[in-house]
């Protein structure tokens, strides 16, 4: 007896979606934390010179 | 060696460079797995999905033993940077488990006919990952640096002895989940083209969990520098 193919493409195209969302996601969402975190570092980077600097100032 | 921040910052870099190449790997996958591989004849197309299933199942354990590895090391040599992988081994591994856990009960549902089914492999895999969600929220909730890096490494060893049970759970119990088709001990069971594009999907999402890592582990460390700071006033 010939065996038909079932004709399922749409639960492909379902977990194939899902997972590129997730992954897309999940890199989209270190991308911002990651750059948040940064900016952050810059600014304690910055902070801490310009006490180093008012340190020494007060210091001379 | 301690980190410094412009050392976080060219880990970061890597980790984005990998990452894009690793997402570009992961796309040529799909291609493949469309383009290239035959539809199975039994199970149709639906059958591809195992194309990227597998190989972010594979991620997934990958992620979860790295970290049980690297828990085990850190209560030994106390040195933070383990601490800091093993966290980020375990937020990529859970980016992959959701995958794994999504992606599986589509597949079920058009060749077992149901979604879900209480069987010992899916059973033991969603434990895992609920017991990684519950790792990542100890460590959110403890402030101590160290007290949170030696209950989470508690927690993550933990995660890495529910791995071989589920690896080996298809032989020692009766289940729906169909056999290993790589990870045997007879040779693979796929003819030459799946086997080709199965194989390029374990290194393409092998590639993308390095870069998300590198990412992760740059932003782990910035943290626990920002931590330090704050520890130090």
């Amino acid at each position: 007896m010939p065996f038909d193919t079932p004709q399922n493409q749409g639960f492909l195209v379902a977990a194939y979606t899902v997972a590129a969302l997730i992954y897309l996601g999940y890199a989209v969402s270190l991308w911002r934390r990651s750059r948040k975190a940064l900016r952050e570092a810059g600014r304690r980077v910055r902070g801490s010179a310009g006490q180093g600097s008012s340190r020494s100032a007060a210091d001379s | 060696m301690t980190p410094t921040p412009a050392s976080a910052e060219r880990t970061l870099r890597r980790g984005y460079v990998l990452t894009v190449l690793g997402l570009l790997a992961v796309t040529a996958v799909y291609v493949l797995a469309i383009c290239y591989t035959p539809v199975e004849v039994r199970q149709g197309p639906a059958q591809k999905i195992f194309y990227v299933h597998a190989p972010s199942a594979w991620g997934a354990l990958v992620a979860f033993v790295l970290v049980g590895i690297s828990s085990i090391l850190y209560l030994w040599l106390h040195d933070t940077r383990l601490d800091l992988f093993a966290a980020s081994s375990a937020e990529v591994g859970i980016a992959y488990s959701l995958v794994m856990l999504t992606t599986g009960p589509i597949w079920g549902k058009t060749v077992w006919g149901t979604w879900w089914t209480w069987d010992a492999r899916l059973t033991l895999t969603l434990f895992l990952f609920f017991l990684f969600v519950g790792y990542l929220a100890l460590r959110a909730a403890l402030h101590d640096r160290g007290e949170r890096a030696r209950f989470s490494a508690v927690v993550g060893i933990m995660g890495l002895l529910l791995v071989p049970f589920i690896h080996l759970s298809v032989y020692l119990f009766r289940t729906l989940h169909p056999q290993p088709i790589l990870l045997k001990p007879s040779s693979p069971s796929l003819p030459p083209e799946m086997l080709r594009t199965l194989m390029v999907g374990m290194a393409a999402f092998t590639l993308l969990y390095v870069g998300f890592v590198t990412v992760r582990y740059a932003m782990a460390q910035l943290a626990d520098l920002r931590e330090g700071d704050a520890d130090a006033v």
